[in-house]
């Protein structure tokens, strides 16, 4: 497979290097033809409470390489939390990584009987493990990576149709 | 993609392949056409280097036509050394392109003058390059052979309107597409055979009942050595490798007890490689030829035998369904007799205030909806 990648990381560069109006022409249909409805299957497929943000932010850009983009810095949600904020634990799950955390001193709820270790380091003040990424799901969904996993082919060969057509009006139209 | 949580998540398809964790079939794509790898790299990187050297350089062209001419000339010589022909023109145009560059930087009135000699050469330049992307495409048996047919037409004079930036770009474009293409298609046909082999041995399971039964060895074995290519294949490697070729197309076809004794062999052969390579240094191309033969042979019974194996597996799990199947149609409920006897007395009891249930999930003997209008 590396070599397939290689070859389309060169394919890639190669376009980039194209004449700048017939680039913008095949960019632009790229966007259309392939970008566009891959962005539609990803929209489809998110799950969950962010679907409709995380929908609303999958956008596509003018590229030559099919390009999908998830994001944008616009506050969506009712916290202030922007899209951009919100797709990678989607995306990826919120895992279990657990992280030092700091807190000031005595804040938090108080008890009585036993202290915990975690509401002492708190009362006085020193750092404490919690899990970061509590608010998603521990796997993600994969709604981007798995989409375009099972929908390379088709991509592909749309992407192959559209260069091709390009290739041949080049040539109707050069010269 | 960007990694880093403060960014979009974005991603290319193309650029960014290699973060998907693409299927087994694509994965043999490592494995696919030395040859074409070979060519399309000397071709890619021939017309990369073209294409950055005219980059650099832009519109300040002066006078290029006779060194251009003399450079794409060769490069149209052979196919062998496409590659290197190629970077020699890239090499020789960008020098032109730098010493125009320099003049036209130190005395810029002159560029004007130039400029109709540039054109003229720029003319001759894209004839040529044309002529020889022409061939380079043609000749591009490696890449180009087995793809949708429009590389060959296309792609040499598809941007010769776009001046020689335009022309390199459009072939090296071109031929990176042609490779990619090959590739995948390639791999798509290679996934088709896969997936035909495996329905083929299921068959053989199930006419066997579990097994493969030598009648079905007998046809694979016709089948391989029956076609004059796959025979070819097979008798060379078999024979490259040190193996009988009957016995390497009875371990293909099928035959698990012989392709177990391959295997063996494939190992005993390659542990005796392995420990004589050091002592035979003069023998040193012989002995590679035989470990790329193991290898091959290697492969393929590997090939083989996951394919059998995944057959073997879906053969259980069809076996398990049709029993559970046959299970499940014995097993359909059929109304008792006492349970005939309720269902006519509740049919006798209900006559005279039958109710056509309109509303879903309503039971027609507890309804209590207003249907009044449909009673009789």
């Amino acid at each position: 497979m590396d070599y397939f990648e290689q070859q389309c990381k060169q394919a890639a560069r190669q376009l980039r290097r194209l004449p700048a109006a017939v680039r913008k022409d095949l960019a632009r249909d790229v966007q259309t033809e392939v970008a566009e409805p891959l962005a539609a299957a990803i929209r489809a497929d998110w799950r969950g409470p962010h679907a409709a943000v995380l929908a609303a932010g999958t956008k596509t850009r003018v590229q030559v390489d099919p390009m999908v983009v998830v994001g944008g810095a616009r506050k969506v949600l009712t916290g202030g939390a922007s899209v951009r904020d919100v797709v990678y634990g989607n995306e990826f799950g919120g895992g279990k990584r657990s992280a030092w955390v700091n807190r000031p001193k005595n804040e938090g709820r108080k008890r009585r009987g036993k202290v915990t270790a975690a509401e002492r380091a708190r009362a006085t003040g020193k750092v404490y493990r919690r899990r970061t990424t509590q608010q998603f799901p521990t796997e993600g969904q994969h709604a981007i990576f798995g989409t375009i996993e099972g929908t390379l082919d088709s991509i592909f060969d749309r992407w192959v149709d559209v260069i091709t057509r390009h290739l041949d009006g080049g040539m109707n139209s050069g010269s | 993609m960007a990694a880093d949580r403060g960014r979009d998540l974005q991603f290319r398809v193309l650029s960014d392949l290699s973060q998907l964790d693409l299927d087994e079939g694509a994965r043999q794509l490592d494995d696919l056409g030395d040859a074409g790898k070979t060519a399309g790299d000397k071709l890619g990187n021939a017309f990369d280097d073209a294409g950055r050297s005219v980059d650099d350089l832009g519109d300040k062209t002066r006078g290029v036509g006779r060194d251009i001419a003399d450079n794409v000339e060769p490069a149209t010589r052979g196919v062998d050394d496409l590659g290197d022909k190629a970077r020699d023109v890239a090499t020789r145009v960008g020098r032109a392109f730098e010493d125009i560059s320099r003049s036209s930087r130190t005395n810029v009135r002159k560029v004007d003058d130039d400029l109709d000699d540039a054109k003229k050469g720029l003319d001759d330049f894209k004839e040529e390059a044309a002529g020889s992307g022409r061939e380079a495409a043609a000749s591009f048996s490696g890449g180009f052979d087995d793809i949708t047919g429009f590389i060959q037409e296309t792609a040499a004079n598809a941007f010769s309107g776009f001046g020689p930036l335009g022309a390199a770009a459009g072939v090296a474009a071109a031929a990176g597409i042609g490779v990619l293409t090959k590739l995948w298609e390639d791999n798509k046909q290679k996934a088709e055979e896969a997936k035909e082999e495996v329905r083929g041995w299921v068959d053989a399971f199930v006419e066997g009942q579990g097994r493969i039964q030598e009648a079905a060895i007998q046809t694979k074995l016709q089948e391989l050595l029956g076609d004059p290519d796959t025979y070819k294949q097979i008798a060379t490697d078999a024979t490259e490798a040190g193996i009988a070729v009957a016995d390497y197309a009875r371990a293909k076809a099928g035959d698990a007890e012989q392709a177990k004794k391959v295997s063996q062999r494939v190992r005993e052969l390659s542990d005796a490689l392995d420990a004589n390579q050091s002592r035979t240094t003069e023998s040193e191309a012989a002995t590679l030829d035989q470990a790329n033969a193991l290898k091959r042979v290697a492969k393929e019974l590997g090939i083989t035998t996951g394919n059998i194996s995944t057959a073997e597996s879906a053969w259980k799990d069809l076996d398990q369904a049709t029993r559970n199947g046959i299970v499940a149609n014995l097993s359909v409920d059929v109304p008792t007799p006492a349970q005939l006897d309720a269902i006519n007395r509740r049919v006798r009891s209900g006559i005279g205030r039958i109710v056509i249930p309109l509303e879903v999930g309503q039971n027609p003997y507890t309804n209590n909806a207003n249907n009044s209008r449909y009673r009789y």
